[in-house]
């Protein structure tokens, strides 16, 4: 009766997380180039390390890093939101800004069956861009002024279902099996506003709207070699991500052949309340250029990351961990001919709630980056925070 | 005191945990004003797509005009119209009936206090009426002639030739032109001087009008003058009181108006090849309309897509039925701004009574300057039909049901004036087209 309690509680926990769930949102110029910019599923620990999302201490429910997982003896949770706000620079003249949030991860895990059942929903590639075109038409009352204006509104999501579980007191395995979800808008719009010669032109709008659909499968281990250093890893199989076309799209179905992803990372305690961090992820999406039709420079995504953790500083009377990072990767889409790089210095902190044992029973991690995205055509340099919700042992 | 502790720190952590669940909502509100990057490329945009005006000739869009009139009656104007040979053709005629006499008025005594008095005496009173000087044509003086009917006629069904006009009960005027009539006066009205003309009557006649069950009780207002057509916003008849209580003293009060018309002569004929908008009764047009559903040329269009190519109704930006005016008999030629309706008629073979649909040109409809259809006749107009065109296009309207194909051309206002517009109709080179404007390009694909 007590077990039938608590997978009620769980379930309505993970509908209460999933329900609170908002879209995806705008982050970045590069939502415009090829299929997007990778939206990373980490956590505000993980950003303010620098971490790529995997092989680091704690209790995290990371979709990259099923091994981890499967280290954890109590049920976890949490709940990531991501606000940021953009300049961009292109050419001498032309420049702005712009800000936009989005929650890139929620995640729950409880034991089940010796082991470590997990769910994420996650972001993967941010799309949402809008374009603007201005044009002259020829009617017989004269040239007409028109705008053309396009949107792009949607993201590729990851649902990720896991099961991970302990080999042995500091080895760690799992699996999770994932389904891309999502849809893409896509719609262009001639506006004749005010300016045309015969009143009350309607708008020309066309466009269609995809669903996507595919799935993934990632595994991955964590093995703690004594106490002071962590090792893991995990690769992901993708299959195709596939477009399909609602009624009434009459653009075509697509299909594109999403890469391999490999990721490694570490931990090491160095001294008591002193961690460092390291981790890198490769992804070659290079097959996947001859499915584009707009014009971008696909490349392969290498990344790295490091950081660096105080853990027993505190803050307002409460434990307070510092944390400092910077990483480097590699964007998979670019508008320019050398493809572009994202770089971030991060600093941040965590609040610990509630803690027993030795577990954060309660945490909250906050992290705030400076970054700049670049390729030989666009900069922005952005201000990204990220705030984390962990609860463990509900 | 263990238990104490135990308690106060998970309150604590639950206030904690809400603290941050509210900080990350606020996160996510502040964030909340959302800013779609804007791409700076063009290439990044789909095709762009090509905007083409087409006019379409007669022969091709429309077919089966009719025009039809007798839509509503003077009546309903709730304005007189006078003309004496107006345009050498034109002769009108305001009938008026006022309604019941005041019945007691408020009179101060020889004692100084104020009593309603029923017991009244009509000495006398005036006809007075009032005219609008921006429809009326005449710059000078005119000579008007009031004369009190004898004949029992019917407001709504009144004409010229015709005093009653209903189910099974037709009777013509003794005297063509609602006569004859006993001459109560004349008057003469200068448009310089004022915007109202009056005509005295004597008692006699007041208590003549003073019935309201006599049916044959009503006044007559003739323009004496000719080469003039004049319109009666409204008039009122002002009794000359006396009363029982203070029999030294004349007040004067008023009998409302309770029903105006007009009668003319003569009838304006259906034109045989062209298309008419209003009068009174008025006229409406209607014609059958097709939309072309798909398009072969011209080159530019060609050089974009392949042709042929099926139009859709997103990509109908603008629709108009394009008349062009032609001078209106001089008799009815307007005098104020002229504002054209169209809506979509819901059932054809129902014509004349056809249900209409709603207005294509909302409520003001199209307005066009009186000189268009006088000295500067031969203007293109366009009427605007594009909900109706992307309609036929579809191949269902708003509702899913099928579209209505046929449009009727009718005055916002039904009956609005005596005057009515005039178009071409088909057979030459001033016939009505149709103009198109379409925006047509590839679909958009994913990137």
């Amino acid at each position: 009766m007590r077990s039938l309690l608590e997978h009620t509680r769980v379930f309505l926990l993970t509908a209460a997380l999933s329900l609170s769930a908002a879209p995806l949102c705008a982050q970045s110029l590069y939502n415009a180039a090829g299929l997007g910019l990778p939206a990373e599923s980490i956590d505000g620990r993980g950003r303010a390390l620098g971490n790529l999302g995997i092989g680091l201490f704690g209790h995290a429910i990371l979709p990259s890093d099923p091994g981890a997982a499967g280290l954890l003896v109590i049920p976890a949770a949490v709940l990531v939101a991501q606000p940021s706000w953009v300049e961009y620079q292109r050419g001498a003249d032309e420049s702005g800004s712009f800000q936009g949030n989005r929650f890139p991860l929620l995640g729950i895990g409880y034991p089940l069956f010796s082991g470590m059942f997990t769910a994420n929903f996650g972001s993967f590639l941010d799309q949402r861009f809008d374009g603007q075109r201005d044009v002259t038409v020829d009617l017989l009352d004269g040239p007409t002024d028109a705008s053309d204006f396009f949107e792009q509104n949607g993201a590729v999501s990851l649902v990720n279902f896991g099961y991970s579980r302990r080999l042995s007191d500091r080895l760690g395995v799992g699996f999770s099996v994932g389904r891309y979800a999502g849809s893409l808008t896509r719609r262009l719009i001639r506006d004749f506003g005010d300016a045309s010669a015969t009143a009350n032109l309607e708008l020309y709008e066309v466009g269609g709207r995809w669903s996507y659909s595919g799935a993934s499968l990632t595994a991955g281990f964590a093995a703690d070699l004594g106490t002071i250093v962590r090792v893991a890893g995990s690769a992901t199989w993708t299959g195709s991500l596939n477009a399909t076309g609602s009624e009434g799209t009459d653009g075509s179905d697509r299909s594109f052949d999403l890469p391999f992803q490999y990721r490694l990372g570490t931990s090491v305690v160095l001294a008591p309340g002193l961690l460092i961090t390291a981790s890198v992820v490769r992804a070659d999406w290079g097959d996947i250029a001859d499915d584009l039709s707009t014009p971008s420079t696909v490349g392969t995504t290498n990344g790295f990351g490091v950081g660096l953790e105080l853990s027993r500083a505190r803050l307002l009377g409460l434990t307070a961990p510092l944390r400092f990072g910077y990483r480097k990767s590699s964007l998979p889409f670019s508008f320019g001919s050398g493809g572009a790089t994202e770089t971030t210095l991060a600093g941040g902190f965590g609040f610990i709630l509630n803690q027993t044992g030795g577990i954060t029973l309660a945490g909250a991690d906050f992290a705030l980056e400076r970054g700049e995205r670049s390729d030989s055509s666009l900069t922005e340099k952005f201000w990204r925070a990220t705030f984390s919700l962990r609860v463990t042992g509900y | 005191m263990a238990w104490r502790a135990t308690r106060l720190r998970r309150e604590n952590v639950r206030s904690k945990l809400i603290g941050s669940l509210l900080a990350l909502a606020a996160l996510g509100v502040v964030a909340c004003a959302e800013q779609t990057p804007t791409s700076l490329d063009e290439s990044l945009l789909p095709d762009e797509p090509i905007t083409l005006e087409l006019h379409i000739p007669w022969e091709d869009f429309a077919s089966n005009l009719e025009v039809i009139g007798g839509y509503g009656s003077p009546s309903e104007l709730g304005a007189g119209v006078l003309a004496n040979s107006f345009a050498g053709t034109l002769d009108a005629r305001t009938l008026l009936r006022f309604g019941a006499y005041p019945t007691t008025v408020s009179v101060r005594d020889t004692t100084g206090t104020t009593r309603p008095d029923s017991s009244l005496t009509f000495i006398g009173g005036r006809v007075v009426a009032f005219l609008d000087t921006i429809a009326s044509t005449n710059e000078g003086p005119v000579l008007l002639r009031l004369g009190a009917i004898q004949h029992p006629w019917d407001v709504s069904t009144v004409t010229w030739t015709t005093a009653v006009d209903t189910i099974n009960d037709r009777r013509p005027w003794p005297e063509e032109g609602a006569g004859p009539v006993v001459p109560l006066g004349t008057a003469e009205w200068d448009p310089a001087t004022g915007d109202s003309v009056w005509f005295e009557l004597d008692s006699a006649q007041v208590a003549a009008w003073a019935d309201t069950s006599e049916v044959s009780r009503g006044a007559r207002i003739d323009l004496l003058t000719e080469g003039a057509r004049i319109q009666i916003a409204t008039a009122v008849l002002r009794l000359n009181t006396r009363p029982s209580l203070n029999p030294d003293s004349t007040f004067f009060l008023v009998a409302p108006r309770e029903e105006i018309t007009f009668i003319y002569s003569p009838f304006p004929e259906p034109p045989p090849d062209g298309i008419r908008v209003g009068g009174a009764p008025a006229w409406r047009t209607v014609l059958d309309i097709r939309v072309p559903t798909q398009l072969n040329g011209p080159e530019a269009l060609c050089a974009v897509v392949v042709c042929p190519v099926t139009l859709h109704s997103s990509e109908l930006n603008y629709a108009a039925v394009v008349l062009r005016t032609r001078r209106t008999q001089d008799a009815f030629q307007p005098t104020d701004t002229v504002a054209i309706d169209v809506r979509p008629v819901l059932s054809r073979v129902a014509l004349p009574k056809a249900p209409l649909g709603n207005s294509l040109v909302g409520f003001a409809g199209r307005l066009i300057g009186p000189e268009f259809f006088g000295d500067q006749a031969g203007q293109d107009v366009e009427i605007p039909i594009t909900i109706f065109a992307r309609n036929l296009v579809s191949g269902t309207d708003a509702a899913g049901f099928d579209p209505p194909e046929t449009l009727a051309l009718l005055s916002v206002f039904e009956p609005v004036s005596i005057t009515f517009a005039s178009f071409n109709g088909p057979g030459d080179e001033n016939a009505p087209f149709l103009k198109l404007i379409v925006t047509i390009g590839r679909s958009v694909e994913l990137p």
